[in-house]
């Protein structure tokens, strides 16, 4: 496994982006930014689905606008997150935290595909609400945001 | 600045404290970027409001009074959190450029968002988006990106 991952890491392309004095930065700053603004727009439609703000508006009217952005904003993240990590692929792989952090990113993946299809279009009531997804939501990104911090220092 | 003053500043108790545990350290860090996740979102929706690019069905006066409580609160907890990280490396970041930028960019950030806030809560609700409102909202943005990216190249320089 470290000998595959040395190889993608070792591409020339990857190495140049990594001795670059400002396009890693750049790259990490960009990913950062987008993480804040996608997440940010994320909590505020989770917010008024668990019913704490702009109340006086509908829903789907709030979700509705914000998503293209978020969704927008998580593109970004993907891209300048696969980046980083593929070059520098040998330091993360294997990981735990590392690990963890991908688990939770595929779980409030799970949670999204979960609220759009099944909790969306129902009213419901009790553990399975729009209200436990938003709060699951909430949670999650919230660790994810942590775990990855974290990285720098385990 | 003093350098007195920043070097009495690092070598408070309180500096020593968090310098020298590093869970401490993390704990701050991680209130210093979530309270910073959520500042950077609560602008971006409402500046990008402004502009009539989302959120549209929310009168931006609607919108200012909910924002204003948590952009209030988001922004004293990044603020009071970097504060807490800053201190134990004050007469080093005295001499970063990065950092002074961060400063610059925050406090400008800081001040027009407040005032795009408060201005916005006397328009009423089908009155156009006066441009000086445009401007502002769009100068705040470029402040609050251009203050991440500087608070992002302090470790690089």
């Amino acid at each position: 496994m470290y000998e595959f991952w040395a190889g993608v890491e070792g591409w020339s392309g990857f190495t140049t982006f990594n001795e670059s004095l400002f396009a890693y930065p750049a790259v990490q700053g960009i990913h950062v930014l987008a993480l804040g603004v996608a997440v940010g727009l994320l909590a505020i439609a989770d917010l008024r689905l668990a019913g704490y703000v702009l109340t006086r508006h509908t829903a789907q009217a709030v979700l509705g606008s914000l998503r293209p952005w978020f969704i927008g904003g998580f593109g970004v993240v993907f891209c300048t997150g696969l980046l980083l990590f593929l070059s520098q692929a040998t330091r993360f792989y294997d990981k735990p935290l590392f690990l963890a952090k991908l688990a939770l990113i595929a779980l409030a993946g799970i949670n999204a595909v979960w609220f759009e299809v099944v909790v969306r279009g129902e009213s419901r009531n009790g553990f399975w609400s729009a209200k436990t997804a938003a709060l699951s939501s909430l949670g999650l990104w919230t660790l994810i945001i942590i775990f990855g911090r974290l990285l720098a220092y385990f | 600045m003093n350098p007195t003053l920043l070097e009495t500043l690092q070598h408070s108790t309180l500096a020593t404290l968090i310098d020298g545990s590093r869970y401490i350290l993390m704990v701050i860090q991680g209130f210093h970027l979530l309270a910073l996740v959520l500042l950077l979102g609560l602008v971006f929706a409402f500046n990008v409001r402004v502009q009539g690019l989302l959120l549209t069905p929310v009168p931006l006066a609607s919108l200012a009074r909910s924002l204003s409580k948590p952009f209030a609160v988001v922004l004293t907890v990044a603020v009071v959190a970097g504060v807490l990280l800053a201190l134990p490396r004050s007469v080093i970041y005295s001499h970063n450029s990065p950092f002074m930028w961060k400063m610059g960019f925050l406090l400008g950030g800081a001040l027009l968002q407040t005032w795009l806030l408060r201005r916005s809560l006397l328009l009423p609700a089908d009155a156009r988006v006066p441009w000086v409102l445009r401007g502002g909202a769009a100068l705040a943005l470029v402040l609050w990106l251009s203050t991440g990216m500087a608070g992002r190249a302090i470790g690089f320089v």
